[in-house]
């Protein structure tokens, strides 16, 4: 069940009657049974795979809390970890490491049946495995107390708005707003409905427009010129954020309407002036985890100058590899941490005290945002050879010429990036200005809305595109 | 809690209101714009859904639009033409063509391009959904319309849904006279200059093709068209365009031959035709004529029909 199908919006709308009416202590059997049902309406039999994996951290949860003997809790973290990576690995790894195997084989001259797995990547299942991990490590690490209410934790690994995209949340976030007693407020419906109205118009108006042209290219790579290569790449960068950010929104303003508030997890990363600055605010739930449960416990930057900067790059590496099983993605996450590591090896090297007087922060925003589109010559690659072809013909070997392809789409695709572009501008630069959906006005309000959802009926697309983060 | 629940109603029921009323001003606004189009996309489908009683109908996707010349067919048969073919489209468009017209009248003649491969493609679920603004005023194509997704019925009553992402096509043919083809060339969309070969690649050769697997779905939409026009009475043509380029017989071709007995319908096809191949000044690129292609092309293909009428 897609979030922008008029199933889901059924779906929501009956919950919400539901959620609202029954007594506050039911309510966590609500939510757990919508979103184990959300959930099989991809794979009933997936299910299996979320209720072990709660089953697991559960137990193993209240087991190290309990325990006083530190190899013991230690061994006990392993087994959920290594039960929990088993079942991600197994589902989304296998065949990608299986192929490489061969491959590599296959290049010395070695040649074996290769042996096939034929499954479906569950949906979500990166999200929903990393948030039980965090769950089971900040226990260990004495961060947050075991919930012994099964039921509640389920929902903790279930809540069906984050839970096949994130955010990803943390438990000593989540579980107590779950118990605290929540009545129907105004203030939530309100902020809730238009948060998601947001995340429709980036998901429907702006990611699933310019798919249709980025498609189009990457599917043809061979017959399209440099600039549109180029093109392309650029409006896949925002294709990606607003595919994946409008989930986010989606999420976070269905969360709300039950008052429950998701963490934020994109802070307009278009904006970015640096590749630090990126990365505090893109996938931010993603990021924050990989600094507290990868970064950190590599040693982090307490450590000698190179190992910091391999810790960054390692970082990274994994961050490529948690995206897809794909060698794309894994040069994609090694594109990432050289830029990282060059950009705090160059703030800490080279003195540019006398530049700093200038402001910098739309060069920056320019350079980030050109080494963005570079990053997506092979994140959006089919394969390695393709993210390589792209760089030939962008660098090396210019083909001139341009495709709009359909004008109409080019359009379209051009007034959702504009929109979307100078609404971010005014939330960032001019926050509390020029307020519409949040004006002290009723009125303005409330014909602001009704435009705004008239904009999303006239530009969005509804042919019901997939979620591109459903794939990892 | 009451109040809340007042309140959020309230609200509810303002949005709704606001909106239905935004929806239903835009609505009469793209109404009043599409039927005063000049020329372009809209007037086509107007004429074509709703106007067009010519004797001939063409019907097809861009090679039919650009193909065949309208004059030429009427100054061999002495038949009125219209040429309903749009690019980008395949048999369901077609198949909204035959529901609007059978229900208006019975053309005398229909001249169908397909493709030499359109059987290996998926049945389109997308690209006529153009006709949207069509949807209620045209009972005989909704179920076509509606196939796209089981919520189209639902949609289909907002007016911003119906002419939804539009506005260039509606309002282009205000501002460029004749882009989408001249009203007086009577649906034709003539291509003006010559394919410019790459001397780099050979092209005295066939173009060899990975075989596909045809599709089911699209072979019975196709069945239904034929056996429609075969129901009705209308002598069918089915014309297969040449390229550039030859090309083998392709399973495509073979399905048309077995289906031309069953459904009563002729065959031309010029696929490898010596006319065409070859003759880089007769198409404007490698799969459709430009203009004097076109009318040679027309001029054959109407001829063999002549000869067939009179068989």
């Amino acid at each position: 069940m897609l979030f922008n199908s008029v199933d889901f919006l059924l779906f929501f709308l009956v919950v919400i009657i539901v959620y609202y009416s029954i007594h506050d202590k039911y309510r966590w059997i609500l939510l757990l049974l919508s979103s184990y049902y959300f959930y099989m309406c991809w794979k009933p039999e997936y299910l299996v795979l979320i209720l072990s994996s709660t089953t697991v951290d559960y137990f193993v949860a209240i087991k190290i809390s309990e325990i006083k003997v530190q190899s013991r809790k230690k061994k006990l973290l392993y087994f959920s970890l290594i039960f929990n990576l088993s079942l991600l690995f197994f589902f989304k790894y296998f065949n990608f490491f299986n192929n490489s195997v061969h491959d590599f084989f296959q290049a010395f001259n070695v040649f074996y049946n290769k042996p096939i797995l034929d499954v479906l990547l569950p949906v979500g299942i990166s999200f929903y495995t990393f948030q039980t991990l965090s769950y089971t490590i900040d226990v260990y690490r004495g961060n947050t107390k075991p919930e012994r209410h099964f039921g509640k934790f389920a929902v903790f690994v279930s809540f069906f708005p984050q839970l096949v995209a994130g955010p990803i949340e943390r438990s000593n976030r989540f579980i107590p707003m779950l118990k605290k007693k929540k009545k129907l407020s105004y203030h939530n419906i309100s902020e809730g409905f238009k948060i998601m109205l947001w995340g429709f118009f980036m998901k429907l108006v702006v990611a699933d427009r310019l798919s249709i042209y980025v498609d189009m290219v990457y599917n043809d790579l061979n017959n399209q010129s440099s600039l549109t290569i180029i093109t392309a790449s650029s409006f896949f960068l925002f294709q990606i954020y607003c595919d994946f950010a409008g989930y986010s929104y989606i999420a976070i303003g269905a969360a709300k309407i039950m008052g429950i508030d998701l963490m934020e997890n994109f802070r307009r990363p278009n904006l970015a002036s640096s590749i630090g600055d990126l990365w505090n605010r893109w996938h931010i739930s993603l990021s924050t985890w990989f600094r507290d449960y990868v970064y950190i416990p590599l040693g982090g930057n307490r450590v000698s100058i190179d190992r910091f900067y391999l810790n960054l790059f390692l970082t990274f590496l994994i961050s490529g590899l948690w995206h897809g099983a794909n060698w794309t993605f894994v040069l994609w996450g090694v594109y990432h941490g050289m830029f990282m590591v060059m950009e705090v090896f160059l703030k800490k090297n080279v003195k540019i005290s006398f530049l700093r007087k200038f402001n910098f922060t739309i060069l920056g925003i320019i350079i980030v945002f050109i080494i963005k589109v570079g990053s997506y010559f092979f994140f959006r690659a089919n394969s390695v050879s393709d993210s390589f072809f792209i760089f030939r013909r962008v660098f090396y070997d210019w083909k001139p010429g341009f495709s709009a392809g359909d004008l109409n789409i080019f359009i379209l695709c051009l007034v959702g990036i504009t929109i979307l572009t100078l609404i971010e501008i005014k939330q960032e630069y001019f926050p509390g200005k020029f307020l519409i959906l949040h004006n002290k006005n009723y009125y303005i309000r409330l014909i602001g809305t009704a435009i705004f959802i008239a904009i999303i009926f006239y530009l969005g697309v509804f042919d019901g595109g997939q979620f591109i983060y459903f794939q990892f | 809690m009451k109040n809340v629940i007042i309140r959020i109603s309230r609200n509810i029921i303002f949005l709704i209101l606001l909106v239905a009323i935004i929806d239903i001003l835009f609505g009469v606004i793209f109404n009043f714009i599409m039927y005063n189009s000049p020329d372009g996309r809209y007037f086509k489908s107007i004429h074509t859904l709703e106007t067009s009683t010519a004797d001939i109908l063409i019907m097809g996707s861009s090679k039919a639009e650009t193909n065949f010349n309208p004059h030429v067919f009427e100054k061999t048969l002495g038949l009125s033409v219209w040429n309903s073919g749009r690019g980008g489209q395949s048999i369901p468009f077609f198949r909204c063509v035959q529901e609007a017209t059978l229900k208006r009248y019975i053309p005398k003649i229909v001249i169908l391009n397909l493709g030499a491969y359109r059987l290996e493609n998926e049945l389109d679920k997308n690209r006529y959904m153009f006709l949207k603004p069509f949807y209620w005023s045209h009972p005989e194509i909704r179920p076509i319309l509606e196939r796209k997704s089981n919520n189209e019925k639902y949609l289909m009553f907002s007016s911003l849904y119906r002419y939804n992402s539009v506005f260039y096509y509606l309002f282009r043919s205000f501002v460029i006279h004749g882009i989408d083809g001249d009203v007086k060339m009577k649906g034709m969309k003539p291509r003006i200059g010559s394919i410019k070969l790459d001397t780099s690649l050979n092209y005295k050769h066939k173009i060899e093709r990975d075989e596909k697997t045809l599709k089911e779905e699209t072979i019975l939409e196709l069945e239904i068209l034929l056996k429609k026009f075969n129901e009705a009475g209308v002598q069918l043509y089915v014309v297969i365009s040449p390229d550039f380029q030859p090309g083998d017989k392709t399973p495509s071709i073979d399905v048309y031959n077995k289906l031309s007995e069953k459904y009563n319908f002729k065959i031309i096809n010029l696929m490898n035709d010596n006319d065409f191949i070859y003759k880089p000044e007769l198409f404007k690129d490698a799969a459709h004529l430009n203009l004097e292609g076109a009318n040679i092309l027309s001029n054959k293909v109407a001829k063999k029909i002549k000869s067939m009428l009179h068989n």
